[in-house]
């Protein structure tokens, strides 16, 4: 094993690990952890075998490792855009909201005009 | 008897506004001019035209604007909600006749058409891409109609109450048109005309616009 290799694999492990504790451990949605724990798990063994992606290509009809891993990133790439695309949507909608809600409090109309202050001094 | 308030966003429109809102405020109950964080003096220009100003803090776009319009007008108590643009395109003279619908009770949404009425300076790249958009709004919101990208538009209390706005920029207007059939809204198709000039022009939409709309609109449906 090649010191690439042993960073690599304790590098995805440690990875894992964590989401593994942050699976069992935290409260929210579950799917981030599980997802951050496969991907881990999936990197470290990939690292230590790398004749496996290319075994997992041919399963799948495509015929070399390194391409089978770039459409997996492609779709990857996709699919985090899209929920980043929704989660900026949602952020959107509510400033929107919160501008709506300041704008109509402070609403000037020229037919309840606010009468000019003065110091009540005489002036 | 009805009142009737016309809800006008603008952005930047310092030059056009007053001219725009002083006849408005002459035949209305309410002229709501809704200033979107202009860079300019659209909101002291409308103001001293005699509109009712409300300015919002951030830039969020037309239909953000519109919304939040519609709102006051509800509050202040309209039967008759009208949008118009608020960069001289479209004629006051077709208010009676796009209000009379929802005033006598025979529609809850009115929508302007410039295809049944009269265009003045039109680009036929303009005409083109409209009439392709008919199609597609066929398409996505089962609505039939002439004219899609119509600002002057008029609600009923009822059909404005249920309105809601989520696309924030231009795709607000097929949007309005996706929520008439799910909320049965009685809808009218009336003529109206549209004067185009140079300035309208210059700050309207570009026509690569439209693929932008469209894929919003995909978009806003995957996330319902």
């Amino acid at each position: 094993m090649t010191p690439f290799q042993l960073f690599g694999i304790a590098l995805c492990s440690l990875f894992a690990l964590a989401n593994l504790w942050r699976l069992l451990r935290a409260g929210g949605p579950r799917w981030p952890a599980m997802l951050g724990a496969a991907l881990g798990a999936v990197g470290a063994l990939t690292i230590h075998d790398p004749d496996m992606t290319t075994r997992w290509a041919r399963t799948v009809g495509i015929m070399r490792g390194a391409d089978l891993l770039l459409y997996l990133v492609t779709l990857a790439f996709l699919g985090s855009w899209f929920l980043y695309y929704q989660k900026l949507r949602t952020l959107s909608e509510d400033i929107t909201r919160l501008v709506r809600a300041q704008a109509l409090r402070d609403v000037r109309d020229p037919h309840e005009a606010v009468p000019p202050r003065t110091t009540g001094q005489g002036d | 008897m009805t009142r009737v308030a016309i809800v006008i966003p603008a952005y930047n429109e310092e030059r056009a506004i007053g001219r725009v809102v002083r006849p408005v405020v002459a035949r209305c109950d309410w002229c709501i001019v809704v200033d979107d964080c202009s860079r300019d003096d659209t909101a002291d220009e409308a103001f001293r035209a005699g509109a009712r100003v409300i300015r919002h803090a951030v830039n969020r776009g037309q239909g953000a604007a519109i919304l939040t319009g519609v709102h006051d007008a509800l509050r202040l108590g309209a039967d008759v909600i009208v949008t118009f643009d608020a960069d001289g395109q479209h004629d006051l003279a077709d208010l009676d006749a796009i209000t009379a619908p929802v005033r006598e009770g025979r529609a809850d949404i009115v929508l302007g058409s410039r295809f049944l009425g009269h265009t003045v300076g039109m680009p036929l790249s303009r005409r083109i891409l409209l009439q392709g958009a008919v199609v597609v709004t066929r398409v996505l919101s089962g609505v039939w109609i002439s004219d899609v990208a119509n600002g002057f538009r008029a609600f009923s209390r009822r059909a404005a109450g249920e309105l809601t706005i989520e696309m924030d920029r231009f795709a607000h207007a097929s949007e309005i048109l996706e929520q008439i059939r799910p909320r049965g809204w009685r809808l009218v198709e009336v003529p109206v005309t549209i004067h185009y000039s140079e300035y309208s022009m210059a700050k309207g939409q570009s026509s690569w616009n439209s693929l932008r709309i469209l894929a919003e609109l995909i978009l806003q449906r995957s996330r319902r």
